[in-house]
């Protein structure tokens, strides 16, 4: 591969940094707001008021932020992975080893996306709804999930890029950072 | 179906010790080795969008938004560095104690531990103040590491916590009553790890003892941190506000409490925010696609054939809960906390109830498990947590460690030996 396509790829590679960045922010955003919703809802419910809305709302503010969240998670290298066996290897061997892990992960990706895609058709072929009181169309919801597969897609698909020039998008990545 | 179902369930769950060795990404790992498992099983019709729908409605669920909202209210105290006041008021509490520098990092992590979910921030948060007290005073780099390391597991035992919010998913069980379940065993181990303290160390050279006063001054300037341990003990067990309400509410305590002390700013909220958006998102795609993997081990049947297998041998009450143990400890050598709960409950839970161990008391018995593994090399990430924070090397801590992994086993077989420990709180709540 030539400098210019190396060159071509960092390119690539960095405009979808910036695009991971931004969609982090978005998920973000979802759990300050889910955080404001939830209090909300026990402010009022102990000024003896009830909001039948609210656990409604701030579950689906929870999955906006799981699956909006789940390509700038991949591209800090957030989701857990075993890295103790890999790493006993010589560098060379594992640069093959963490491009077929991408490769798997990418493979189970887009098939989770055409089953998310698939779903949100036939919801709204049949105009499907939540059976709650606000009545959200389901593909709306199951949207989230869709487009949450497809930001997966990009960033997984960001490395195996990245992989194209040589170098090892995950050599100094940690493996996901345990949280509990 | 051309392939037998016990010859399948060894293929994928041998496909997913495989892809995990590889390094592929354990919620992808789980997944693609559910879809692998089902394709077998019932053949490609509605695979993928059954996968999708499985994966969305294990996430709709209004239990689970506790966990991203605990995982923000540790983020952000562990930024407002109130935990420095807390040690200085928890090693003044028990100055007069033989190791007391020692019972009061146990002390520090015990309080933490009943604000955070978490046990790798209250490891951290916890080891930045204790780690140069403890050397000033003489205790050993492996010494000091492995007593933080040990102590930062009862962030998840003592409520609130992660793992017993995601065995309440898994098992259908009150998330309330499971938090009350694990207060008494969460103090009795730690009152164990403190009597070691005092048993292992000598006097500390720095410390003499602290009077009434003194003890009086440090907890008023700690007062913030001390007091938010209550309203949530109080808050689940009087049942006025839920689990998630109690979450949000120690965000809203937390923010206030850092911005009217200036010790949050914007930037730190935004970053709080991102960190726990991160961690959060691993452990929803974990609960997503774990789903699909419980989703295939049930339809295979697998639990109720180990269930019925034991119950054919004559391995006992003590065997089977040794053999659990045995199980836990070479899993928790390779899997990080979360997976393995994922992997292991679904398939371990219907045993442990068919052998009379309360759902409540397997609920400890499993969250002490992770403890273990926790501190257990050569995963232990509490022990990576604390070379980091301490600069200490690894293997200084690991003998160091064993005496605290023999009392967490311990408290395993309390857990099911004496399940009142866990059973008794919440009871009083009327749970049954």
């Amino acid at each position: 591969m030539s400098r210019n396509d190396n060159g071509r790829i960092e390119r690539i590679a960095a405009y979808i940094d910036r695009f991971n960045a931004a969609a982090a922010h978005v998920s973000n955003l979802s759990l300050w707001l889910l955080t404001v919703v939830v209090l909300y809802d026990v402010v009022i419910r102990f000024a003896g008021l009830s909001t039948l809305w609210a656990s409604e709302v701030s579950v689906y503010l929870m999955l906006a932020v799981a699956f909006l969240g789940g390509g700038p998670t991949h591209s800090v290298d957030g989701h857990f992975r075993v890295t103790l066996i890999s790493q006993m290897f010589s560098p060379k061997v594992r640069y093959y080893l963490d491009l077929i892990s991408l490769t798997v992960a990418f493979i189970f990706v887009v098939l989770f996306s055409v089953g998310a895609t698939r779903s949100v058709l036939f919801s709204h072929s049949l105009d499907l709804s939540t059976s709650t009181i606000l009545q959200v169309p389901l593909w709306l919801l199951q949207g989230i999930m869709m487009v949450g597969a497809f930001l997966l897609i990009v960033a997984i698909g960001r490395d195996l890029i990245v992989f194209m020039t040589g170098k090892n998008p995950l050599e100094h990545s940690a493996g996901g950072k345990e949280v509990i | 179906m051309i392939i037998p179902v016990d010859i399948l369930v060894v293929i994928v769950i041998g496909f997913f010790l495989l892809a995990m060795v590889v390094g592929v990404p354990v919620y992808a790992a789980m997944g693609i080795s559910a879809l692998l498992g089902n394709y077998f099983l019932n053949g490609s019709d509605g695979l993928l969008e059954n996968a999708a729908l499985l994966s969305f409605n294990s996430l709709n669920s209004f239990v689970l938004l506790a966990v991203p909202l605990y995982i923000l209210a540790g983020t952000l105290l562990q930024q407002t560095g109130l935990a420095t006041r807390l040690f200085t008021f928890a090693a003044l509490l028990v100055s007069g104690v033989r190791g007391g520098l020692g019972v009061a990092t146990i002390v520090a992590c015990t309080i933490f531990a009943a604000i955070s979910g978490s046990s790798v921030a209250t490891a951290a948060t916890i080891g930045l103040v204790a780690i140069p007290a403890l050397r000033a005073n003489g205790y050993g780099d492996g010494q000091s590491g492995s007593l933080i390391a040990a102590g930062g597991t009862l962030g998840i035992l003592i409520p609130p916590s992660i793992p017993l919010l995601i065995y309440g998913v898994l098992t259908d069980q009150s998330v309330g009553a499971l938090f009350m379940a694990g207060v008494i065993p969460g103090l009795f181990l730690a009152a164990l790890m403190a009597g070691y303290c005092v048993f292992r160390n000598p006097r500390d050279k720095d410390v003499a003892k602290a009077d009434f006063q003194k003890i009086m001054k440090a907890g008023s300037e700690a007062w913030p941190i001390l007091f938010l341990p209550v309203l949530i003990f109080i808050a689940i067990y009087t049942g006025i506000a839920t689990p998630t309400e109690v979450a949000a509410l120690a965000v809203g305590y937390t923010l206030l409490v850092g911005l009217i002390g200036r010790r949050l700013n914007f930037r730190t909220v935004v970053s709080s925010g991102l960190q726990a958006t991160h961690a959060s998102v691993m452990i929803f795609l974990l609960v997503a696609f774990g789903a699909l993997m419980t989703n295939f081990l049930a339809a295979t049947g697998v639990p109720q054939k180990l269930v019925a297998f034991v119950a054919a041998s004559d391995l006992g009450f003590f065997g089977v809960v040794t053999l659990m143990i045995l199980f836990y400890l070479v899993l928790g050598m390779f899997l990080e906390s979360l997976s393995m709960m994922l992997i292991s409950v679904p398939i371990l839970y219907p045993l442990a109830t068919s052998l009379g161990i309360h759902p409540y008391a397997f609920a400890i018995f499993v969250v002490l498990a992770v403890e273990m593994a926790q501190i257990t090399p050569p995963v232990g990430i509490n022990l990576f947590t604390i070379s980091k924070v301490g600069n200490i090397p690894f293997e200084r801590m690991i003998r160091e460690v064993v005496p605290f992994v023999l009392l967490i086993i311990v408290m395993m077989y309390a857990a099911c030996y004496l399940p009142d420990l866990s059973v008794w709180l919440p009871k009083t709540m009327n749970y049954k």
